[in-house]
């Protein structure tokens, strides 16, 4: 912790950085927040710790387009996020300063967060400067999707209709998303109208299914939507399930390597499908 | 004056199945650790919270998504409006902060130009049965917005949780048929008065926030804002909808659906242009609404301190924290022009 403010107070002394993003522990609550730091300011209350899951990335759009350098505090999960949205040319690197810190898994409600178990990245792979240490890269583990794909579809159905119907249409699942940025949503799309506005069965499952299909291949899992979603919809179910398929036919985990595009807007010789001479079926 | 009226916590059920015979009783239950309304039945297990739950009484009178008008191919798609429900029915367990929610949707509804017949004919056909809250949630800032968590300003019938019995009062004549019932027993003695802590968000007038419209503090207040939609579900008296076609095989429905002015759509309009597109206008909307907008048109400020926009957030950010901060914004300023003479260039 001394480490990193020490290395944020030089950023900001050598101007490299006009605001920082990182946790703040609010000294009345004790809640920790995403917050906004400027130069000299409540640098005593930054925190970095077990607390600190909610993922950056997600606000440097609109703070780039507000200040010309931002510092960001970021955790493995979180810097496979900026990897992703390098890649998508959504932000210039140029604008960012990435610290990275070793993290050691964070809690949700008390417990440890599920996404820590199969964390392939205890330092995020983009990083300008290092705190911490690294540990061991975790291989993926699909324990929860295998039992999912164990049932008949019947099963399935009834599993994720019970949650479905629950979807209260308030989408901070899209909104805390990183690599949710459309201009226009197609939920909003008014003509034609592919999911309806109105919470029910039918079109909340469209809704899903389609959130989730469009981060096939993107989705760099760091289990926000599930988070934040007030009806405790298991999201990160469905996008490890598509996070698994592309594992299974690219060998690609996406967010690990900035450089890296997504498989499914690459073209391959070596793509495993039929129209490529693959032999996937 | 009627009497209180009190009614053993063993004769709960034996009171509510009378008064299903008659009416549709909607009672809270706990569902998985969360509280929803449903119809009473004998064998589910309810209970009456103590004080507010995170979801508002609003999707009983104004729901979610709500059917207006039905059409269909056969009979060349020609309108027929839904008709109204008018089963007497009674809504048990509001608190004084949800009844003053339900009084501000009548002056939305109710008593303006447009009246809406199935909000109304749903307010004519519910019987409210508060309850006075026991104690304050951490949220819970009523008290700061005029009301008391003890008030029974509103309802129809007013009860309070006392060690192992319910006090009951009919506060009004429909109130009072609810009263004539084997299980109340008159007795003299009230629920007691309490004194309840207030100043939590005190905030400025509605005047003084309009004038901060064009403040710069909006970026600054809505940095981490998600710009989800959740807030103003949750709240009593967001009451903004669309209304939409939902055509299926040959059949059609018109529907009205809860809208939220913090999603980019709402302020979307034809030909692309968005009035609202920054989070810190949505966000601005939203605070102005409440505390400035609604004084306008409607003579009374709508946020009745219930908390549940904190409850729901899923960045913990409080709005009526908002609110107050914005409001010392408010008295710096006043102090800093009251001293310099002239508005600092940076506001």
């Amino acid at each position: 912790m001394k480490a990193m403010r020490k290395k944020i107070k030089e950023l900001f002394a050598n101007g490299d950085v006009d605001v920082v993003l990182g946790y703040r522990e609010d000294p009345a609550s004790g809640e920790v927040k995403a917050s906004v730091f400027k130069k000299d300011e409540m640098l005593e209350d930054m925190v970095f710790d077990e607390r600190c899951v909610q993922n950056l990335v997600n606000y440097l759009p609109t703070l780039v387009a507000r200040y010309s350098k931002v510092g960001i505090v970021l955790k493995g999960c979180d810097g496979r996020s900026l990897a992703t949205q390098l890649v998508e040319h959504r932000i210039n690197k140029n604008q960012i300063v990435a610290l990275g810190v070793g993290c050691e898994g964070v809690k949700v409600g008390g417990k440890d967060a599920d996404k820590c178990e199969d964390c392939p990245t205890s330092m995020s792979p983009v990083t300008d400067h290092e705190i911490g240490d690294k540990k061991q890269k975790k291989d993926p583990v699909f324990s929860k999707v295998e039992e999912i794909e164990k049932m008949s579809p019947a099963e399935r159905w009834k599993f994720f209709a019970e949650y479905f119907e629950r979807c209260e249409r308030c989408y901070a699942c899209r909104q805390i998303c990183p690599s949710c940025y459309c201009e226009i949503c197609v939920a909003d799309q008014q003509e034609p109208k592919w999911i309806e506005p109105s919470a029910k069965l039918s079109a909340n499952t469209m809704w899903h299914l389609i959130r989730a299909y469009h981060l096939a291949g993107r989705c760099a899992d760091c289990g926000e939507c599930e988070r934040v979603c007030p009806q405790e919809i298991p999201m990160r179910l469905m996008n490890n399930a598509l996070e698994k398929a592309v594992h299974e036919l690219f060998g690609v985990r996406p967010g690990m390597d900035p450089e890296e595009l997504p498989p499914l807007v690459v073209l391959s010789k070596e793509d495993p499908d039929t129209i490529m001479g693959g032999k996937h079926e | 004056m009627s009497k209180w009226h009190k009614l053993k916590r063993t004769d709960l059920k034996d009171f509510l199945s009378r008064l299903a015979e008659k009416w549709e009783v909607w009672v809270p239950y706990r569902v998985d650790g969360k509280w929803e309304f449903g119809i009473y039945a004998p064998d589910r297990e309810m209970d009456f919270p103590e004080s507010v739950i995170h979801v508002s009484m609003k999707n009983l009178f104004f729901p979610k998504r709500r059917p207006i008008a039905k059409y269909e191919e056969d009979s060349k798609w020609s309108m027929q409006p839904v008709a109204a429900d008018d089963k007497p029915r009674i809504v048990m367990g509001l608190h004084p902060c949800d009844v003053a929610g339900i009084e501000y949707m009548d002056k939305v509804f109710l008593n303006s130009e447009h009246k809406d017949v199935l909000y109304e004919s749903e307010r004519k056909r519910t019987v409210l049965v508060g309850m006075l809250c026991s104690e304050m949630a951490d949220n819970c800032h009523c008290t700061d917005r005029g009301l008391t968590p003890d008030s029974a300003s509103g309802m129809d019938v007013a009860f309070a949780k006392v060690d192992d019995y319910y006090l009951f009062k009919g506060m009004t004549d429909r109130g009072k048929e609810i009263m004539q019932s084997e299980y109340l027993k008159a007795v003299g003695d009230a629920p007691e008065k309490r004194k309840w802590p207030a100043g939590k968000y005190a905030i400025a007038s509605p005047e003084e926030f309009m004038d901060m419209y064009d403040d710069k503090i909006w970026h600054e207040l809505s940095d981490i804002c998600l710009t989800c939609g959740i807030c103003t579900y949750a709240c009593p008296t967001c009451v903004c909808f669309l209304v939409t076609d939902e055509k299926f095989k040959g059949k059609g429905e018109r529907v009205t659906v809860w809208d939220s002015c913090q999603l980019q759509s709402y302020s979307r309009m034809a030909g692309g242009h968005n009035t609202r597109k920054t989070p810190a206008s949505r966000v601005r909307n939203r605070t102005l609404d409440k505390f400035a907008y609604s004084h306008l048109r409607y003579g009374q400020i709508s946020c009745t301190g219930c908390g549940r926009c904190v409850m729901v957030c899923p960045l913990k950010r409080s709005f009526p924290q908002l609110g107050a901060r914005l409001s010392e914004r408010i008295r710096d300023k006043k102090k800093s022009k009251a001293g310099t003479g002239a508005r600092s260039k940076e506001d």
